[in-house]
């Protein structure tokens, strides 16, 4: 039974370990060929996005620092204006109902000391007769405007009465309010009741007012259409190109230095003011670039496997070099006359250039946050610099060799396109500085530094990274 | 396969890969239907493999030993894996004494073609087993680490698809 046991297994092992005849077998040849590529491509793209994630991760934190920095500023304004309007509504409680004079001593001095504050006294005005404004009046100011009557309810006096000639509530920006955006109930505190430029009331500054019921909301909506600034951007960019990994066969080539010279990208840029001291600016930029790679190759000339073309014999080697920007294979011819002295398997070195000639379109998408206010002053940046290839192409292939036995030389260089990482990003942080120079037109000055996040061409053992260093110019128009 | 051929597969050349794969598709797409008994099962498994062998052929190590080697296990373990979702149905074992014999001789007019049928036909559970023990020589420690069964089942399971395949054999030449 062991015997039969044995002979069985030693059958089907020797059976499956014999050559085996393709003809037996129906492949369906190209349709699992076609899947398999297709699913390597699916993979090449996997891996090339793999960072994605990553920058995606870092770009909202650097976004939420930047938040919470300009939040702590807000938060140091709001705490200090609590303190002077709760000071100013202690004075305005103890002076007398009537006494105007002191009425406005308190509003003077809250309009004095925050700038940023537009009282709503101010608004109102001394006669007390203050609208709002429907949207449908300042869309149509012929049409006469519809008013508001505020009433006292504690005290049930009437304060205001119709408006005959009425005020328009404006902000500090001269924008109209609208009815909807104010409601108050308490009219004695609405004489005192800061309107926060760019910001919402907060229960605890309504409480200072006793105003929680029915309270008076600044609405964000109409504030949030805040300044927009389109203009032109010029930006110089250094390369670096940064090698990982190895890509070094003594035996055959050796990448020696890639580098990438200078460019000048232009564009138009975006900026959207965010809030008082950070601004979100984007745009396009177009620009082109050189990239060189340099190699060293080593080529064992065989007189065995020479190939006997009339009075000359050649040696044919084929190669794949990386790049920056993918994989260039090359088939190389080297020849020399019959009767030029050459021993078997000479080594033969070759200098061996080409360049890689990019046209690209950027989108940044950065966040700047001015230390002073926004548009004005000092600023620091951060975000990310998307590069999109959208045209490469190779140029100025050079060989040179330094064997006198070898009588000519050739090379095709073969390019596989489909290895160009077409989106590369960077994360980048910087400083600038802004200036308005003429009414509604600032300049921008700024140099920055792109840290690559994702590799231009990568395969498991190599590396291609390239960093940048951006010195950029923008001239903006303020469009509200 | 010379290793300047394989660095070209790993920097994603696709013609050195076609090349690996017109070199190794039909032992691999036999090694395939080895373990499944369904056509598209096994095509399938040869396009998982050769996408696993592209993507992780930079761990390859020439010192462990010939990429035919490497390859070979990949698919293997592709087809385990494949197997693993689908439940390999382990049957009972109630009777494993019996034991048909039969003459060696008459094997050898068998082709390839007809043994891999057989193997085809045999439950999931014998014919993974009998797979790794007879064809790829797993011994049963590893057999039982792979599939997350008892050493004594991968035995039982081994023999059990031994039985049947006399026995088909036995009817191949009656």
């Amino acid at each position: 039974m062991e015997d039969s046991n044995n002979n069985l297994e030693k059958f089907f092992r020797d059976k499956f370990n014999q050559r085996i005849e393709p003809q037996d077998w129906n492949i369906p040849d190209n349709e699992i060929w076609d899947s398999i590529a297709s699913e390597i491509n699916k993979e090449d793209k996997k891996r090339r996005i793999g960072v994605l994630p990553i920058f995606l991760v870092g770009a909202s934190i650097l976004f939420s620092v930047l938040m919470a920095i300009d939040n702590y500023h807000k938060g140091k304004n709001i705490t200090s204006l609590r303190q002077e309007i709760k000071e100013c509504a202690d004075h305005h409680v103890t002076s007398s109902n009537n006494n105007v004079s002191d009425e406005n001593v308190a509003k003077d001095k809250v309009e004095s000391q925050n700038p940023e504050t537009v009282i709503a006294s101010k608004l109102i005005s001394n006669d007390k007769n203050t609208v709002f404004a429907d949207k449908h009046s300042v869309d149509n100011p012929d049409k006469t405007t519809k008013s508001i009557k505020l009433e006292n309810v504690q005290s049930k006096n009437s304060l205001f009465q119709e408006a005959q000639v009425p005020y328009i509530a404006i902000d500090d920006v001269n924008r109209v309010l609208e009815k909807d955006d104010v409601v108050f109930k308490t009219i004695s505190d609405v004489a005192l009741l800061p309107i926060i430029k760019g910001n919402i009331l907060t229960d605890d500054t309504r409480l200072l007012f006793g105003l929680l019921n029915n309270a008076e909301t600044v609405k964000p909506k109409n504030r949030a259409k805040n300044i927009f600034n389109i203009g032109t951007a010029a930006r110089y960019v250094f390369w670096q190109d940064k090698l990982n990994g190895s890509f070094d066969n003594p035996l055959s080539e050796l990448l020696v230095k890639e580098e990438t010279s200078p460019s000048l990208a232009l564009g138009i840029a975006v900026f959207k003011k965010l809030s008082n001291r950070l601004v979100f600016n984007t745009g396009i930029l177009y620009y082109q670039r050189n990239q060189t790679s340099q190699y060293v190759i080593n080529l064992p000339y065989s007189t065995v496997d020479e190939i006997n073309v009339g009075s000359e014999f050649e040696n044919r080697f084929s190669h794949s070099l990386p790049t920056g920007l993918g994989n260039i294979n090359t088939n190389l011819v080297l020849s020399r006359s019959i009767n030029s002295p050459v021993t078997n398997n000479e080594n033969v070195y070759l200098d061996f250039s080409l360049q890689n000639h990019t046209k690209a379109l950027a989108l940044p998408m950065m966040l700047s946050y001015y230390l002073k206010k926004t548009g004005d002053g000092f600023f620091v940046q951060g975000g990310i610099f998307n590069e999109f290839i959208i045209q490469n192409e190779i140029r100025d292939v050079n060989t040179e060799s330094h064997h006198t036995f070898v009588k000519d030389k050739s090379i095709v260089v073969d390019y596989n396109k489909s290895q160009i990482n077409k989106l590369n990003v960077s994360s980048v942080v910087g400083v600038g500085y802004e200036k308005e120079i003429l009414k509604g037109i600032g300049i921008s000055l700024s140099a920055n530094y792109g840290f690559a996040l994702t590799n231009t061409f990568a395969t498991p053992n190599y590396q291609h990274k390239i960093d940048q260093l951006g010195l950029q110019m923008m001239v903006v128009k303020k469009l509200k | 396969m010379d290793n300047q051929k394989i660095r070209l597969c790993i920097e994603g050349n696709r013609i050195a890969q076609k090349e690996l794969y017109e070199a190794y598709k039909v032992n691999l797409y036999v090694l395939c239907q080895r373990y499944f008994s369904d056509l598209e099962d096994a095509k399938d498994a040869l396009q998982e493999g050769f996408v696993k062998v592209y993507r992780d052929l930079h761990q390859y190590d020439e010192a462990k030993g010939h990429v035919s080697s490497w390859i070979k296990k990949v698919f293997v373990n592709t087809c385990l894996e494949k197997l693993r979702k689908k439940k390999i149905d382990f049957q009972k074992i109630e009777d494993y004494d019996h034991e048909v014999v039969f003459e060696s001789g008459i094997l050898s007019d068998l082709n390839l073609k007809d043994l891999t049928k057989m193997i085809q036909k045999l439950p999931t559970g014998y014919r993974t087993v009998f797979n790794l023990y007879v064809i790829e020589g797993y011994n049963h420690l590893e057999i039982a680490d792979q599939l997350g069964i008892s050493e004594s089942t991968s035995k039982t399971q081994l023999m059990k698809a031994k039985n049947m395949l006399r026995i088909k054999l036995e009817d191949v030449f009656k």
